[in-house]
């Protein structure tokens, strides 16, 4: 069996709450719950739940941007939560995450050519003039014209800074990429072309992908396999016909239900997939 | 939302260029060249004033006491018959020094507070925060009588009293908007890109906290002249002998009762000018700082 | 159609003006609204519907201005009225909802007191009459135990529950139009379609007039009766939901509906 490109164990996340006049009632709430499953290289995982399901707290636990309660996070076989400051950001060239917001996600004063090339200065030793290549490669890799690099992320529509984002996250020719709600702040007609960009870029980079969204259709579109998360449970995990189209827990029924509500014949009734 | 949304699509088929359209941003903004121009101007004068009015000062001139404005002392003359004029521009010196740098000082110290708060793991937090609390509880009085205890009142021991004493505010502003910006997205995207915490600090978090920031600090340089023109007035400031606006202000005040409303208008009108154009830099530099406005205004 | 139209606007235009020059939002719409009709507003950001939203309610605020057209209501010319005759018509006869329910209440006071206070600033009501209305309306939306939310603060309802209740605040004062923001956009699936399904419901037994405002062709095809598609401030097609989003004629709204996502596709 092929190592897993990224695997959790049991990972657990609780936050402790402070309440109270004298901030003397504390009460922890559990946002990851004994979490455990492996992403194979190549693949893309989707990730399904609603807002405060625990899945955005998951993706940071991930890439070491916070710390897990209890359990542990395999990184090409490597136990992220074993490593020290230094190692630690040698992973990050390896795992990057996208962000759902693209209007905060970009520094608001750095132009889109500065934002993209700061992981490419603070990883590598490039001239100058070979930073502004790479800048201008990953720009079209990601379909923006080269124009925009020195454009700011106000000019910028929804789409196109997400791209930007997207750049800015494989600058570094990472092998697995967290998409956090990637196209959930845009516009429907936008997303597909960003979803497409991803899928080119799977193709291309060879990227592995932990897909997170609320959406049925839009982890449809793009993965292989579902999780589906809820109250910081993985309550489903398994390859994506399977997971959506013959949902076996009751939480991924309903969900599957109310996709299916807008899904309406020509002839106006309900269609039950 | 909607007029921000039609701009940008408009705009956004502009092809920008950097770098130099910054400098000439700020010159576009004529309010700012305005206050600029005012507080190089107050700056010049206070250096070359004596000089320039052919007054000295300290010179007494008992033929002249309390002379109203007039051609041979164009702001008046004090209880000494002393010029008012020169003696104003004299004191700028010191209010002016005194002004910025303390205020200089104060946001260094509680930038790197602020920020420091801000950055550190919350458990660090809480205890700095109640630190600065209790330090805000302190009377600024206090701290200069305890001053006193190192010596005699200098110019430079002013700048440090005052420093010291209103930095607060500005190191409570800088956590919050570091905390606030610690939050967004962009700050842990440039963690994820591998920036260096100094790194973060200055090219991300203190460039973006400089809007809230330097109305804080634009009152904070009028607050520091007047608190010197107060502790001068208590004789707690500089020495009695050198104007100051302060002292001015002060020495002023039992005039006023006798009708000589020049010797205390003119240093509040100083004051007024030097605030207001440091206001006006300061919003310059916060529209100059701000992409969005570099094209429009 | 003989039937005089609810809402009538002609040749609106709403203008955006900046030192970049006059930005025209909604440039020359035409459209009615007829009593029961469920009319879906369907475009991208920067289409010019939720600056035709705002124009709607009066809430156009400078820059923005209305530079031309009529806007009819019930036989009265809303672009005659000034901010007192728009008082009296917003909230209380042109009803509206918005995206994110949590703006619609005030955080500190619970829902129940919040509907019961804007009928008592409408109308003259005792107290006890406005508590009463306030929970009819909250039952109105389905809301499971309208009494137990009545009593509940906003931060202490889902989003789903929140938005409910806004709309239960909406229509307590029986408006004869009700505009909706896009009001699922910040919604989980679920409630999505629970919203969904209630508007519906509202229509049938309650003759609810609606315009939805909304960028999810879904949402607009499984409940507006007629669309209209706005494209960079006109409106580029229109007529009934099922054919303009099934089969659609004009090049832009055949590009939206190619590039949405289907489970079924």
């Amino acid at each position: 069996m092929e190592t897993a490109m990224l695997s959790v164990e049991n990972l657990t996340k609780t936050y402790q709450t402070v309440g109270g006049f004298w901030g003397h009632s504390r009460h922890p709430v559990t946002a990851v719950h004994e979490v455990s499953f492996s992403i194979r290289p190549g693949e893309a995982l989707g990730l399904i739940g609603e807002s405060g399901s625990g899945k955005s707290t998951l993706a940071r636990l991930m890439i070491g941007l916070e710390r897990p309660t209890r359990g542990r996070v395999f990184i090409s076989g490597t136990d992220i939560g074993t490593l020290t400051r230094r190692t630690v950001r040698a992973l990050r060239r390896e795992v990057q995450i996208v962000f759902q917001n693209p209007y905060t996600a970009l520094d608001p004063l750095m132009t889109i050519g500065a934002s993209i090339e700061e992981p490419i200065i603070h990883f590598t030793v490039s001239s100058k003039a070979e930073r502004q290549r790479q800048v201008s490669g990953l720009l079209h890799d990601v379909g923006l014209a080269e124009r925009f690099s020195h454009a700011y992320p106000y000019q910028l529509s929804g789409g196109e800074r997400q791209r930007a984002c997207i750049a800015r996250a494989i600058a570094l020719r990472p092998k697995f990429l967290i998409c956090d709600e990637v196209v959930s702040s845009l516009d429907k007609s936008v997303q597909v072309q960003v979803l497409d960009l991803l899928k080119n870029l799977k193709q291309q980079y060879g990227l592995t992908y932990l897909f997170i969204s609320h959406d049925l259709a839009v982890v449809n579109y793009l993965c292989d396999r579902v999780a589906v998360m809820r109250r910081g449970e993985i309550v489903e995990l398994g390859g994506r016909q399977e997971v959506l189209f013959h949902p076996s827990h009751p939480y991924t029924q309903a969900l599957m239900a109310a996709t299916s509500y807008f899904l309406k014949d020509i002839s106006g009734e309900t269609r039950r997939t | 939302m909607a007029i921000d949304r039609a701009l940008e699509l408009d705009i956004s088929r502009v092809p920008a260029t950097p770098g130099a359209e910054t400098l000439m941003a700020f010159c576009r903004h004529r309010l700012a060249m305005a206050g600029l121009f005012g507080l190089v101007a107050l700056t010049v004068l206070s250096m070359l004033g004596p000089s320039v009015v052919g007054h000295d000062p300290a010179a007494t001139d008992i033929q002249a006491i309390y002379a109203a404005p007039s051609s041979s002392h164009l702001l008046g003359t004090d209880q000494l018959g002393r010029d008012l004029l020169a003696r104003l521009l004299y004191g700028g010196r010191v209010s002016l020094l005194v002004g910025l740098m303390a205020t200089l000082l104060a946001t260094m110290i509680g930038c790197t507070y602020g920020i420091l708060s801000g950055m550190l793991p919350k458990w660090f937090e809480y205890p700095m925060m109640q630190l600065l609390d209790a330090l805000h509880a302190i009377p600024v009085i206090l701290l200069v009588i305890v001053s006193d205890v190192f010596g005699e009142s200098s110019l430079m021991k002013m700048v440090l009293v005052i420093g010291l004493a209103s930095w607060m505010g500005i190191a409570r502003m800088a956590r919050t908007e570091c905390r606030r910006l610690m939050e967004i997205d962009f700050v842990k995207g440039a963690i994820m890109a591998g920036a260096s915490p100094l790194r973060l600090v200055f090219r991300h978090l203190l460039p973006n906290m400089f809007a809230p920031l330097i109305v804080v600090i634009t009152v904070g340089v009028g607050q520091a002249i007047l608190l010197e023109s107060t502790l001068s007035f208590l004789n707690m400031g500089v020495p009695a002998t050198v104007p100051s606006w302060g002292n001015l202000l002060g020495n002023g005040m039992s005039s006023v009762l006798g009708g000589a409303w020049w010797i205390v208008v003119f240093p509040g009108l100083m004051i007024v000018l030097t605030v207001l154009s440091m206001n006006l830099v300061g919003d310059g530099l916060r529209d100059l700082i701000d992409p969005k406005n570099r094209r429009i205004c | 159609m003989t039937q005089t139209p609810l809402l009538s606007l002609s040749d609106l235009k709403s203008y955006y003006d900046s030192a970049a020059g006059t930005i025209r939002a909604v440039d020359g719409v035409s459209l009615d609204l007829y009593a029961g009709e469920i009319l879906g507003i369907v475009g991208e950001s920067g289409s010019g519907k939720s600056t035709l939203s705002l124009s709607l309610l009066g809430l156009l605020d400078p820059p923005g201005r209305i530079a031309g057209g009529e806007l009819w209501f019930q036989g009265e010319d809303l672009l005659a009225l000034d901010e007192s005759g728009w008082q009296n018509i917003r909230g209380k006869k042109i009803g509206m909802i918005f995206q994110s329910p949590e703006g619609s209440f005030n955080p500190i006071s619970t829902i129940g007191q919040q509907i019961a206070e804007a009928l008592q600033a409408h109308r003259t009501l005792s107290r006890r009459e406005a508590e009463a209305e306030a929970e009819m309306a909250l039952a109105l939306v389905r809301m499971p135990q309208p009494r137990e939310i009545f009593e509940r603060y906003p931060f202490e309802l889902s989003l789903g529950m929140c938005q409910r209740a806004s709309l239960a605040l909406a229509l307590s004062l029986h408006p004869a139009v009700l505009i909706a923001d896009e009001p699922t956009a910040s919604l989980d699936i679920v409630s999505q379609a629970a919203m969904a399904s209630l508007f519906l419901e509202l229509q049938a037994t309650h003759n609810l007039s609606l315009i939805i405002i909304s960028h999810d062709l879904g949402l607009v095809r499984t409940i507006a009766d007629r669309v209209v598609v706005m494209h960079a401030g006109k409106i580029v097609e229109e007529g009934p939901s099922d054919q303009v989003l099934e089969a659609p004629r004009h090049p832009y709204t055949q590009g939206l509906v190619s590039s949405e996502l289907r489970l079924d596709r």
